[in-house]
C-alpha cells in the first residue's frame, strides 16, 4: 500500500496501469500466479523485473519507481489501445478491447491479456490493511490470446471474465499488448473502473 | 501551344513523383511513433510483507 501510495504520488495515473499481486495464497487470481510473479517483493515494469523491494525502504519507493518508469516510458510504442467494459449477465463481465496499429513489425506475435482488479481488498488479520489494484481474473490466462495486426490495422476484441466472488463496484483492469517470442510489452491500458 | 504549360507541369509532376519515390526507396524506414507509452506496473507482495 505504502508502496502505490508512493507511484501514485509520481501521477503517472491513466499511462500507468498498477496490478498487485499477493502471494502466495491470498487473493491470488490463477493459480499459476506464484510461479509467474516470483522473487516477491519484486517491481515489475512491462513483465521485466527491476526493482526487489527489499533492498529499498518504503520511503525509496517513489524516487527509484519513478527512474525506472521514466526508463520505460521512453521506449517506443506502436499500439494504440482503449477498452469498455459490461456486464454480460449477473455472473459474467466483458471488457471489449480496441487495438490500433500505428506501426508493428509484420509477422509480429502478438499476445492480449486483460488482468481484472479490484479495490479495497482487506487482508484480515495481516495488518489489516486496505489493498487496491489487487489481480482477480487474468483473461484469457497469461499466455495471451494471439491477435493478429499489421500497421494500420484496428482489431476489436471481447474477453469475458467471471464476476462471481467479486465486487463490481470495486473492478478495474490493466490491459496490455505483448510480443510472444520475448514477452516485452508493447503498450498497456489502464482502466481504472469497469462500467457495468 | 496552349497545350505547353498543361504538359510541362504534367512533366513536373512525373519527374517529381520519380524523384519522390527514388528517394522513398532509399530512405531508412523509420517507425512512428504516434501512441504515447504506458507502463505496466506489477508489484508482488508476501503475506510477510
Amino acid at each position: 500500500m505504502r508502496a502505490l501510495d508512493s507511484l501514485s504520488a509520481v501521477d503517472y495515473d491513466s499511462a500507468m496501469p498498477v496490478v498487485v499481486y499477493m502471494l502466495p495464497g491470498r487473493f491470488n487470481a490463477t493459480p499459476e500466479d506464484s510461479a509467474r510473479r516470483s522473487p516477491p517483493k519484486t517491481l515489475y515494469l512491462d513483465d521485466s523485473a527491476v526493482v526487489n523491494m527489499e533492498l529499498h525502504q518504503p520511503s525509496e519507493y517513489g524516487e527509484v519507481f519513478s527512474g525506472n518508469i521514466e526508463v520505460a516510458k521512453s521506449r517506443p510504442s506502436f499500439v494504440t489501445l482503449a477498452a469498455e467494459s459490461t456486464y454480460a449477465d449477473t455472473a459474467d463481465g466483458i471488457v471489449v478491447v480496441r487495438a490500433t496499429a500505428d506501426s508493428v513489425a509484420s509477422g509480429a506475435d502478438l499476445r492480449l491479456v486483460v488482468i481484472v482488479t479490484e479495490d479495497s481488498m482487506v487482508t484480515q488479520g495481516f495488518l489489516n490493511a486496505r489493498w487496491d489494484n489487487v489481480a482477480r481474473r487474468v483473461v484469457p490466462s497469461y499466455d495471451g490470446r494471439p491477435i493478429t495486426l499489421a500497421r494500420g490495422d484496428t482489431l476489436y476484441d471481447t474477453l469475458r471474465f467471471t464476476t462471481i466472488g467479486l465486487n463490481p463496484a470495486q473492478l478495474g483492469a490493466a490491459v496490455y499488448i505483448r510480443a510472444a517470442n520475448d514477452l516485452s510489452v508493447l503498450q498497456a491500458l489502464s482502466v481504472r473502473r469497469l462500467n457495468y | 501551344m496552349n497545350d505547353m504549360p498543361s504538359y510541362n507541369q504534367a512533366l513536373s509532376v512525373l519527374v517529381g513523383l520519380f524523384l519522390l519515390a527514388a528517394g522513398c526507396s532509399d530512405a531508412p524506414v523509420v517507425p512512428v511513433q504516434e501512441t504515447s507509452r504506458n507502463v505496466l506496473v506489477e508489484i508482488v507482495f508476501t503475506d510477510s510483507t
